[in-house]
């Protein structure tokens, strides 16, 4: 099945996911994609203990395992929230075969030498670089925190403030 | 004295804190911080900061989030992971702030999370219309 979202967003799992776009989307698997946590038991496990009671199952997982999950049969009957930290991560992932065709960037927050976009998208030279591949590979890259907000043209904002 | 910070999205924690002072009047060691607009990086750092104000002293702190895996759980968590002196409760309503006011000075830390948790479910209750 096609994802349901793939969204960049720096917090990864939390409130805005759990509550609100499980909400609008009734997905069957969350798979979290990171590296860092993915190896660090401790993490690991706080993030899939902070969600037992919601009605969704929860991978913390790295890329390697994404894409072997990518590759299985569940991915073919299941609606699936991707969530990566950067776009780096999305282009990685691409580049490698995932079938992604649209991206929700829900929260790159400040950090410095970014330039603020939105007030909760800051866009470094680097992110910049991957949003362009991406673009060019026709994927369509929107922002948009919560399912109810209106979703934000990301490249043609970018392009607005000259920095594409 | 246990030290709280009430850490949450938007101005729910200063809030939090200003009703529970017009209630019991002007209270020391107890802040709050909001998440919005942070990343888990700088919320970290933020923290972190105010965290180290009395290492010296090595104070306990209760850090209340709102919603069990948020964004601020998460951040705590972390720190609480790295400083023994920190332990974070979620679930923050007034009934709990106020307790933890009230008796912070009388109980340990360890029995006052405790506490706390039995106290914020206790002040939960129904009132059906029209009874």
């Amino acid at each position: 099945m096609p994802f349901s979202l793939v969204r960049i967003d720096d917090r990864l799992i939390h409130g805005q996911v759990v509550v609100g776009w499980v909400h609008a989307l009734r997905p069957d698997r969350i798979i979290l994609c990171n590296e860092e946590v993915a190896n660090s038991e401790w993490e690991r496990d706080l993030y899939l203990n902070s969600y037992v009671d919601a009605d969704v199952k929860i991978d913390v997982i790295t890329m390697d395992e994404t894409l072997a999950y990518l590759k299985g049969p569940d991915f073919e009957r299941e609606k699936v929230i991707l969530l990566v930290e950067s776009p780096k991560e999305v282009w990685q992932l691409v580049e490698r075969g995932a079938p992604i065709t649209e991206i929700n960037v829900g929260g790159m927050h400040y950090k410095e030498n970014a330039e603020e976009v939105l007030s909760y998208v800051f866009v470094s030279e680097e992110d910049m670089k991957y949003f362009n591949l991406l673009n060019k590979k026709g994927i369509k890259i929107e922002a948009r925190d919560v399912p109810n907000a209106k979703p934000q043209n990301l490249i043609e904002r970018l392009t607005r403030i000259g920095k594409k | 004295m246990i030290n709280g910070i009430v850490l949450t999205h938007g101005n729910l924690g200063g809030a939090l804190v200003k009703t529970a002072e017009r209630i019991i009047g002007h209270v020391e060691n107890l802040s709050s911080l909001s998440s919005t607009r942070m990343s888990p990086k700088d919320l970290k750092k933020h923290l972190e900061k105010l965290i180290r104000i009395d290492d010296e002293n090595n104070s306990e702190y209760f850090i209340f989030v709102g919603l069990k895996g948020g964004h601020p759980w998460h951040v705590a968590c972390l720190i609480a992971r790295e400083y023994p002196n920190v332990s974070v409760i979620s679930g923050v309503n007034l009934p709990m702030l106020l307790s933890f006011l009230i008796k912070r000075e009388s109980l340990p830390a360890q029995e006052l999370l405790q506490q706390l948790k039995k106290d914020a479910y206790r002040g939960i209750d129904i009132f059906v219309g029209g009874h």
